[in-house]
């Protein structure tokens, strides 16, 4: 399994590049991402930068406009041909319109589509197939059983998985609204508190790291071909999750039996977890 | 304006026909958990006993899920002969309109509506007229105040709740949903309250969480779709 990181500098890029990232991928500040928008770079010079830093490395780089705005269709359809000309390899995608709308302007760019556009089975995997995807993101909250078809496709599509371990949100992300409900997201994370009912306390559920561990071990076993490390605001975060995903990846290199996996896994990831503590977003409640 | 009464498969069975007399429509199924499929039985009942047209609802669904509804439509059209069916999966959208035209009618569900209001309005107008949707549902004033005047489609409105949040984490199993289940969310909605939420309560109802909000029907909406918060 490969692995894709989000970033947000030049100097992020040569730190996963030199621990052996296969791929990067990022916001462009004229095209409308998905969270962690203050890290998107502003100019193609920037961009076409760590392009060719990811290409002399035998890497690749991806752009993210995994958000949707109308306004904005033309500044994504200027600067797609901008960056794909600076050396951007593939352009990360949710909106079947503005996939049409690439199509029309001759786009040609390889498009990825992005989880938050909810492929949950093989019939939305062809329909998006017909758009022209080259790879799709699994959205977090479908299991490596699930998506047994999906994997398996008949079309050649690769699939990617988020790093799962560390990267699963209680809640469906796009399909979460407490943002926009004025509730927040991180740091605030509404879904880790404990709320009162009249029969008790409620959480929202969130998965133990060995079923986190069983999931991704299941996806390896299943063929998915890349591990997706997120871009988020936190860059130390980002440097353990990456190191972190790098040791479970080398252990799965040696065909573990699921047991050994998460147990000698989940020992990494308590290793780890006090480093995560020190380098968490002030205010982050971890729950 | 049409008025709807949306429901699980078990509230179904157990609305009193005296409580469906201002609805000409009852929602059968779960915009948010494949598990939650009506039977033949449950979905003809609504029409029999509570004499209301009933309409599929489906959520976002995963192969297994999709392999229930093409079992399931053609015996729902064998027993009640053309339905419509609130969508929202792409690829679910997509197996209807393909298998089935001219006999499941799609209504645009709010969780594809969410995006699909936000797109290039040339676009979704033309993937309505493709799709033969004539029926757009959302819970969101704001996005059908913006939306209305452009949009070449009725407009379902959503209420008394707005959707919070959605998970395929069973808040009842705490696990991904399995494949099967005792539907233990049945008749089990729960208000979480928290000293950080300015509403009253969040309301969990089978895996949504939803906030309470304005009860007053859009201007343009065509349809008004009412959540009971349990039966």
């Amino acid at each position: 399994m490969r692995t894709t990181v989000g970033i947000s500098t030049l100097a992020e890029a040569r730190h996963f590049l030199e621990r052996g990232a296969d791929e990067l991928y990022c916001g462009f500040a004229a095209m409308p991402s998905h969270r962690a928008s203050a890290g998107s770079f502003r100019t193609v010079a920037e961009v076409g930068a760590i392009a060719s830093l990811a290409h002399r490395r035998g890497a690749k780089l991806f752009v993210a406009v995994n958000e949707i705005n109308t306004n904005l269709n033309s500044a994504i359809v200027k600067s797609l041909r901008s960056l794909e000309a600076a050396g951007v390899d593939a352009v990360i995608l949710r909106d079947p319109a503005l996939f049409s709308i690439l199509d029309a302007e001759g786009v040609k760019m390889t498009r990825i589509l992005s989880s938050l556009a909810f492929a949950f089975n093989s019939k939305t995997l062809e329909y998006f197939h017909g758009l022209g995807i080259k790879r799709v993101t699994l959205p977090q909250q479908i299991t490596a059983a699930e998506a047994k078809a999906i994997i398996k496709n008949p079309y050649g599509i690769e699939t990617e998985i988020f790093f799962i371990p560390r990267d699963f949100c209680s809640n469906i992300d796009g399909l979460c609204f407490f943002t926009k409900h004025e509730y927040g997201c991180v740091p605030h994370f509404l879904c880790r508190n404990t709320f009162s009912t009249p029969n008790g306390d409620y959480r929202m559920p969130q998965l133990d790291a060995e079923t986190l561990l069983g999931m991704l071990y299941d996806y390896h076993k299943a063929g998915a071909h890349y591990l997706k490390i997120s871009r988020t605001e936190n860059f130390p975060e980002r440097m353990i999750m990456f190191k972190e995903a790098r040791l479970l990846l080398d252990m799965l290199e040696k065909k573990p039996s699921r047991a050994a996996f998460t147990a000698k896994g989940g020992e990494i990831m308590r290793r780890l977890a006090g480093l995560y503590e020190t380098y968490s977003t002030p205010g982050e409640n971890k729950g | 304006m049409e008025r709807a009464i949306s429901l699980t498969p078990a509230e179904s069975r157990r609305l009193r026909p005296a409580d469906a007399k201002e609805y000409s429509i009852a929602y059968v199924g779960s915009e948010f958990c494949q598990n939650l499929l009506p039977s033949v039985e449950e979905f003809a009942g609504v029409k029999k006993r509570l004499g209301l047209r009933p309409a599929l609802v489906t959520p976002l669904m995963t192969d297994v899920g999709v392999k229930r509804l093409e079992k399931l439509v053609p015996a729902l059209l064998k027993a009640c002969g053309p339905f419509e069916a609130v969508v929202n999966d792409m690829g679910v959208l997509h197996y209807l309109r393909g298998k089935f035209p001219g006999k499941v009618k799609p209504v645009l569900g709010r969780l594809l509506t969410t995006d699909f209001i936000r797109m290039d309005t040339a676009f979704f107008n033309s993937f309505l007229k493709e799709h033969g949707i004539t029926l757009v549902e959302t819970d969101e004033h704001v996005m059908m105040d913006a939306a209305s005047r452009s949009i070449k489609a009725d407009f379902s409105f959503h209420y008394p709740y707005t959707l919070a949040s959605v998970t395929r984490l069973c808040p009842y199993r705490r696990r991904l949903i399995p494949d099967a289940c005792s539907r233990p969310c049945e008749g089990n909605s729960m208000r979480l309250s928290h000293p950080k939420l300015r509403e009253e309560y969040l309301l969990l109802k089978t895996c949504a969480y939803f906030l309470k909000q304005e009860a007053r029907p859009h201007s343009r909406a065509a349809r008004l779709v009412f959540t009971p918060e349990t039966v």
